[in-house]
């Protein structure tokens, strides 16, 4: 539990929203779990269309991207979200099993700030989100 | 040619029978302007006309006459009239009296006026409608009137009138006999006046104005009359006349078959019916002339091409077999194909596959020409099947042969003689390539040819030989070339179907990838959430568990890592990027990474690196070779040292080599651990875990980027793995198509990223393949 008092003298963590979005119903529940934990206030959502109309309904801080999901994937959800202008700042995080090489292209290429290749350290996440969190509040203010 | 018939609309010549026409049109043809029907018209309507102009004459004629007849007789009526009824008056020369006789007449209209003398000629009464004209009595006239009672009334014609004159009688008594006898005898006539009456001409001449008018009217409807008969006569007296006329025109422009249709019985009719049969007779004369004239150009025709056929075969036994060898040029013949030649059916057999064009092209046209200089009826040539395994002769063409001739093929007795004729009909050439036969020609005739025909045939099927000789040898060639051809389509079938094959691999490898890393990071996360804690505090022992999970997963995703690893290997989608690599950095690294597997050894892989060493490579490959070597390594020393060194040696050759104080391998072990799915022993998995995939991973990618990857080791001692690097990457296989198509496909110089195709990988030996699984 030593992670969760880092966490939360982060200090800038809590009240930032995080749209989860993922299919496989155990990862859900660790990533949603580690980021509650985290202090994050987590939305999650299974599937493309629920991921959409999730963003615009709370307008989350960053969204955690699984790619292949139903309805639509995440690839397009990408897309859709970078050419909105109103959800163009939100950073998109891709978290998926497409491991291989040339996959983290396709998922920059669909719009992704970042890539994080599954399997993946529940801890790992928490980080690679903070930082992403802190790279846009060093924007934002600077 | 006169200019004259380039106006007619004849036919040219070329169209017209050729006899008719040429004298005929060298004549020059008279104008016809006029038309038989208008001239007949233009008859008719003059007569017509001449005709209405006469009887209006002659009618106005009578008329005229027969107006003037009227008008004396009434004249004489008046005049007889005035003078019985003024007799008394005149007698008595009373004025009065006069007055009241000559009323009635005055009051006629055409009476313009009225005069009564007595018997002296003095005036008793003259009464005058016309004011203007008192013309004294003509003196002549009175003195005739008045010493003849008899006399006959005159008429002197005034400008305006006819003064008429008639004398006054009366019977007057003699008075001598008047007592003596009365009666007639004693009567005598005496002239006791003159009556005079002008009667005026006006009426007269309106009358004869109506008449001519009338006249007039008549001769108009005479005339238009006549035009009418003169248009209705000339058309119907014309119009077989014209068909004659435009019959005999048309037969005059060639067109015989011309026949006019004149139906009537009378002369004309008996014309058209002389002029069909004219016709006709010229048609059969001009049909007779044409067939005389055919069969002269035939038989011209015949001539020319016999001459013509003689050159040719020498032509073509003479030409270069190359030159006619185009198979453009050729009809093509195929196996089974049906044709008609010289009216019957019969398969154009081939020559087993080695027919071309061009051997089709040759033998019919040398076949015709023998048939030709031989005056045979009908020409084969029959080749040896090739295909066949025994000595077999196939019909490889023939002209005007019936099938059933054909079937005799030469005996072999035949065949080994030189060419000859048998049964006076039948001349067989042997065909020789070589010293092999290699087929015959048959001809066909009905009876013995006189001698010089079989000279001409034997030699000319000699050299026919030689040159079916050559065409073969040709279309053998363009028959090996067309075999090349289908083989290399073959080839890049096969190769599409490969391709497509390394794509669905792909495809498979992408989604096996991604549903095992799925539920790995499922277990990987619950175990990190659980060892964190969060789901409550932990017992040693559950500590250790735990640990052993993680354990297990980073070795099943190490394994699903090299498996997917292998199989792009295997499935050649491994794409090789050289760029350029600093070894050290990149050994640090993999050290680094594989820290935690030394989680539980007495030791930490230590690196032995002087110097940075810099080369162009595919970093992440040498990465993998490294990171297995050290796992490896780790895995197999429980305690001592596992060291890795990075450097150069004399050479300027990079290296690296990964060393270990491990259990070591035997001499006779040391061959088969690159190879798959094996350990030297199966009890080192079990102790040590791993799939054995590493180190065979390891020299896959140690092959493709042209490196030399070996072992040293001595069993209990310890192994020393050794990379060695080329100075440049390898260049590209020059495989046809590459895997992997990447913007850098090509072969320049400058490009960094070059589709890299593996080596042939053997096929797992058939013990180490998995089972598949139902």
């Amino acid at each position: 539990m030593s992670e969760r008092g880092d966490i939360d003298s982060g200090g800038t963590s809590r009240s930032h929203t995080i749209l989860l979005v993922e299919d496989n119903l155990h990862n859900r529940r660790i990533f949603q779990g580690v980021l509650a934990h985290a202090g994050f206030r987590v939305i999650e959502a299974e599937d493309g269309g629920k991921a959409l109309a999730a963003v615009e309904r709370e307008r989350p801080d960053l969204i955690l991207m699984d790619l292949s999901i139903p309805v639509i994937d995440g690839w397009e959800c990408a897309r859709r979200l970078k050419a909105d202008p109103e959800t163009r700042a939100i950073p998109i995080i891709a978290l998926t099993a497409h491991a291989m090489r040339g996959d983290e292209q396709r998922a920059r290429d669909a719009g992704c700030d970042g890539y994080l290749p599954k399997p993946i350290s529940p801890r790992r996440v928490v980080e690679e989100v903070k930082r992403a969190l802190e790279r846009v509040a060093g924007v934002a203010t600077g | 040619m006169k200019p004259i018939s380039s106006d007619n609309s004849l036919p040219t010549l070329d169209e017209a029978p050729r006899f008719a026409l040429s004298r005929v049109d060298s004549e020059q043809a008279p104008r016809f302007t006029r038309r038989f029907r208008t001239r007949i018209f233009f008859y008719i309507t003059a007569l017509s006309l001449a005709t209405s102009l006469t009887s209006a004459g002659i009618f106005t004629w009578r008329q005229t006459i027969h107006i003037d007849l009227d008008r004396d007789r009434r004249a004489k009526t008046l005049l007889t009239g005035l003078a019985t009824h003024a007799d008394i008056a005149a007698y008595a020369g009373d004025q009065a009296l006069c007055e009241l006789a000559s009323r009635t007449t005055l009051d006629e209209e055409d009476v313009g006026m009225v005069a009564i003398y007595d018997r002296r000629g003095k005036e008793i009464l003259e009464r005058s409608k016309i004011n203007s004209e008192h013309p004294a009595p003509d003196p002549q006239a009175m003195r005739l009137m008045l010493g003849n009672p008899d006399a006959a009334p005159i008429k002197i014609p005034r400008a305006t009138f006819h003064d008429l004159y008639a004398p006054i009688v009366t019977f007057v008594r003699d008075p001598a006999d008047a007592m003596v006898e009365p009666g007639i005898g004693s009567l005598r006539r005496e002239v006791v006046g003159v009556a005079r009456v002008g009667l005026l001409l006006e009426q007269g001449q309106r009358q004869v104005i109506e008449v001519i008018l009338w006249g007039v009217y008549l001769a108009m409807g005479i005339l238009l009359l006549g035009v009418f008969a003169a248009a209705l006569i000339s058309r119907k007296v014309s119009r077989p006349v014209a068909e004659l006329t435009l019959g005999a025109d048309l037969i005059r422009a060639g067109r015989l078959d011309t026949r006019v249709n004149i139906q009537s019985k009378d002369e004309i009719g008996q014309l058209g019916y002389a002029f069909n049969r004219m016709a006709a007779r010229l048609a059969e004369t001009m049909a007779a002339l044409e067939a005389l004239n055919r069969d002269l150009e035939a038989e011209v025709a015949r001539r020319t091409l016999t001459i013509q056929r003689a050159a040719a075969f020498t032509a073509l036994l003479n030409a270069p077999v190359r030159q006619r060898g185009s198979s453009a040029m050729a009809p093509r013949m195929d196996t089974g194909e049906w044709t008609v030649m010289g009216g019957k059916m019969l398969p154009t057999a081939h020559a087993s596959g080695r027919a071309s064009g061009a051997l089709a092209q040759l033998l019919d046209k040398a076949l015709r020409a023998l048939m030709e200089g031989s005056e045979s009826r009908a020409a084969a040539i029959l080749l040896v099947d090739e295909e066949s395994v025994e000595f077999a002769l196939e019909v490889s063409w023939c002209v005007g042969v019936v099938a059933r001739e054909i079937g005799q093929i030469p005996t072999e007795d035949e065949l080994s003689r030189e060419a000859a004729w048998y049964d006076s009909r039948r001349l067989v050439v042997p065909l020789h390539m070589g010293d092999e036969l290699a087929g015959c020609i048959l001809l066909f005739r009905d009876s013995l040819p006189p001698t010089d025909r079989v000279q001409f045939a034997t030699h000319a099927a000699s050299q026919l030989a030689i040159a079916v000789s050559n065409v073969l040898a040709y279309a053998h060639q363009i028959h090996l070339a067309r075999e090349l051809r289908e083989r290399n389509v073959a080839l890049a079938k096969q190769r599409d179907q490969l391709e497509e094959m390394n794509r669905l691999k792909s495809e498979f490898l992408a989604n096996t990838s991604h549903e095992l890393r799925t539920p790995l990071n499922a277990i990987m996360g619950y175990s990190e959430l659980i060892a964190d804690g969060v789901y409550g505090p932990l017992t040693p022992e559950q500590q250790d568990a735990l640990t052993g999970i993680e354990e297990s997963t980073r070795n099943l995703l190490t394994l699903i890592d090299n498996i997917l690893d292998l199989a792009k290997v295997e499935s050649g989608k491994i794409t090789l990027h050289h760029d350029e690599v600093e070894l050290r950095e990149l050994v640090r690294g993999v050290l680094t990474e594989a820290a935690p597997l030394a989680k539980h050894r007495p030791y930490q892989p230590e690196l032995d690196a002087p110097r940075p060493v810099t080369l162009r490579t595919d970093g992440p490959k040498v990465k993998q070779i490294v990171t297995n070597l050290v796992s490896n390594a780790i895995k197999f020393t429980p305690e001592g040292q596992v060291q890795v060194a990075v450097g150069q040696d004399a050479g300027g050759q990079a290296f690296i080599r990964v060393r270990d104080t491990g259990i070591g391998i035997r001499p006779e072990d040391q061959r088969i651990i690159f190879e798959e799915f094996r350990q030297v022993d199966g009890s080192y998995t079990r102790t040590y875990g791993g799939t054995g995939l590493g180190l065979a991973i390891a020299r896959r990618f140690a092959e493709l980027l042209g490196a030399e990857l070996s072992v040293e080791s001595a069993l209990g001692v310890g192994s020393t793995f050794t990379l060695r690097l080329p100075k440049e990457p390898p260049a590209p296989t020059t495989r046809e198509v590459p895997i992997i198509a990447g913007p850098g496909a090509g072969t320049g110089p400058r490009q960094t990223r070059r589709p890299i195709t593996p080596p042939p990988v053997p096929p797992l030996p058939p013990s180490v393949r998995k089972p598949p699984r139902p």
